[in-house]
């Protein structure tokens, strides 16, 4: 029997010294402000905690499409409003803001319509250290009312609202632009400075938002000095594109049917065409004029004139819009056409359409 | 009698090995270290170069005169260290090949860093020079544009590849 161990002792001792040999080898978070109602007031978690509980189960879908579903627990905004005698429902607008500078305005219709939860839980358990000391979830609102981190909400006079004279087309006004390479994840685009972009078109405005339109009808108020650092991609996916290096990704607006600054529109006709019916006269197919004037809000004249880029212009009669068709001719130029008037009303290079007051 | 002397010198002798083994240190090469070598290269592990983020350190010898050396080097990552492979040639003193090894990155964020084309934007750097991260596009060759979106991710792979190659220029030239 001693035999017998002995015998099958240096197997034993082999196994363990390759075992041995192989291991060897392998080898001030907890607030945030609200301002806008005189002094800033400073919220901690823990008076969140002492207000009514509210628990919902939410599905989050980023910008990719990806989808989350995670259960939020925390406080109404009306709740806490209500603290300092102040409605939700009173608001004409608020701004989220987050530690990272991402920010967001939440409009009157959603004040008035939604629950917005200042959330201190996410599946039962505390936020996630560099997520605290709130999480917002507005359920039925886009993912991008959805903030991390947040550290203030700014009460907001209404959203600014302007008349619209003047609609230029991106198109055509990007040629007289710098255009540089943008790497947007693996592909190489062209874009232009937004900043460059304004100072070319000549506009100017007092106006501290400039609002974003897109094609899936996202309707975005940005901060006029974020917007005029930032770049608009003009090709390759999503384009054109509002971003930045510099900006949280959630702040980037995608497929850009338009933007309004101070009083001018300044449209995407690729877009348009994706969003508005088009409408075939011959053989050119485009948008009729009448529906994307109506699209970008321009106010309504007698007459409108039409500018080309070299400086040709044509006016044309309010009557005659509906006619009218604006299109990419052949050569991928912005071109007009009125099935009712001369040749010469053909603007190509379609730069901007004004009303003529 | 003889049976028990016989297992003793049995004993003894797997003993002296495994000291031999130890003192020699010779190891089970992981398969990451592996994978990348063709036939007829071997690898020295060099745990003297193995320094601060640099965890593992790897002379690649063979056919003929083609050498390298692999690092793995853990860089900071949004969400906590990522794991990286940096195998630099010699003579070339170029990057050769980079391997995500291990990372917790957010998916559609950092995560990005799993799909190919941000790590080949590696392949084929200079050693001798510092890698500076860019976010528009690349100008010039010592430049490496950012995942959109995921700067810091991004900075911390430039900075585990950028300790890689100080490495390599540092101390373990002068080992070949």
């Amino acid at each position: 029997m001693k035999m017998l161990r002995l015998r099958f002792l240096p197997v034993v001792l082999l196994v363990l010294m390759i075992t041995a040999v192989s291991t060897t080898v392998l080898a001030d978070s907890d607030s945030m402000i609200i301002s806008g109602f005189g002094e800033e007031i400073k919220i901690t978690v823990a008076e969140v905690k002492e207000l009514p509980v509210i628990e919902k189960t939410v599905v989050s879908v980023n910008s990719a499409g990806n989808k989350k579903e995670f259960t939020i627990t925390g406080a109404l905004l009306a709740d806490l409003l209500k603290q300092y005698g102040k409605s939700q429902q009173n608001l004409k607008a608020i701004r989220l803001i987050a530690g990272d500078g991402y920010e967001i305005d939440v409009d009157q219709s959603i004040l008035q319509q939604r629950d917005i939860i200042i959330g201190y839980l996410i599946d039962g358990k505390p936020i996630k250290e560099k997520y605290q000391p709130f999480r917002v979830v507005i359920p039925e609102e886009r993912a991008m009312y959805w903030l991390k981190n947040l550290i203030k909400i700014e009460v907001l006079d209404l959203a600014e609202t302007v008349e619209i004279d003047k609609v230029y087309f991106l198109e055509t006004a990007i040629s007289e632009v710098e255009q540089l390479d943008y790497t947007y994840y693996d592909s190489v685009d062209q874009a232009v400075k937004v900043a460059e972009l304004i100072e070319k078109l000549g506009i100017s405005t007092d106006l501290r938002t400039v609002r974003m339109l897109a094609s899936d009808g996202l309707d975005k108020d940005e901060e006029r000095d974020i917007f005029a650092g930032g770049y608009l991609k003009i090709s390759g996916d999503y384009a054109p594109m509002f971003l930045s290096p510099d900006l949280p990704k959630g702040m980037f607006v995608k497929d850009l049917l338009l933007f309004n600054y101070g009083q001018n529109a300044i449209c995407s006709l690729n877009n348009m065409l994706k969003t508005l019916n088009q409408v075939t006269v011959g053989d050119i197919t485009g948008v009729n004029i009448a529906d994307l004037l109506s699209q970008t809000g321009l106010t309504t004249a007698e007459q409108y004139r039409f500018k080309a880029i070299d400086g040709y212009a044509v006016e044309v009669a309010a009557t005659e819009l509906d006619n009218g068709i604006i299109y990419f001719d052949q050569k991928g130029r912005v071109r007009t056409f009125f099935a009712n008037l001369p040749k010469n009303y053909s603007v190509k290079y379609l730069y901007l359409i004004e009303a003529v007051q | 009698m003889c049976l028990i002397r016989k297992g003793l010198v049995i004993i003894i002798i797997f003993l002296i090995a495994f000291v031999v083994l130890q003192v020699l240190q010779i190891e089970k090469i992981p398969d990451y270290i592996s994978g990348l070598l063709s036939p007829g290269q071997q690898v020295e592990r060099l745990k003297h170069y193995e320094t601060g983020q640099i965890k593992e350190v790897y002379l690649v010898k063979g056919n003929g005169n083609q050498q390298g050396f692999i690092q793995i080097v853990n860089c900071p990552g949004y969400n906590g260290s990522i794991e990286i492979l940096v195998k630099i040639n010699f003579p070339e003193k170029k990057l050769s090949e980079i391997r995500l090894l291990n990372h917790n990155e957010t998916p559609n964020y950092g995560g990005y860093i799993e799909e190919g084309w941000f790590l080949e934007r590696f392949v084929g750097k200079k050693a001798e020079q510092e890698l500076v991260l860019v976010k528009l596009s690349q100008q010039s060759a010592e430049e490496v544009v950012a995942i959109t979106g995921a700067t810091i991710t991004s900075q911390g792979v430039l900075t585990g590849v950028n300790q890689a190659f100080e490495n390599f220029n540092n101390f373990l030239l002068d080992r070949l």
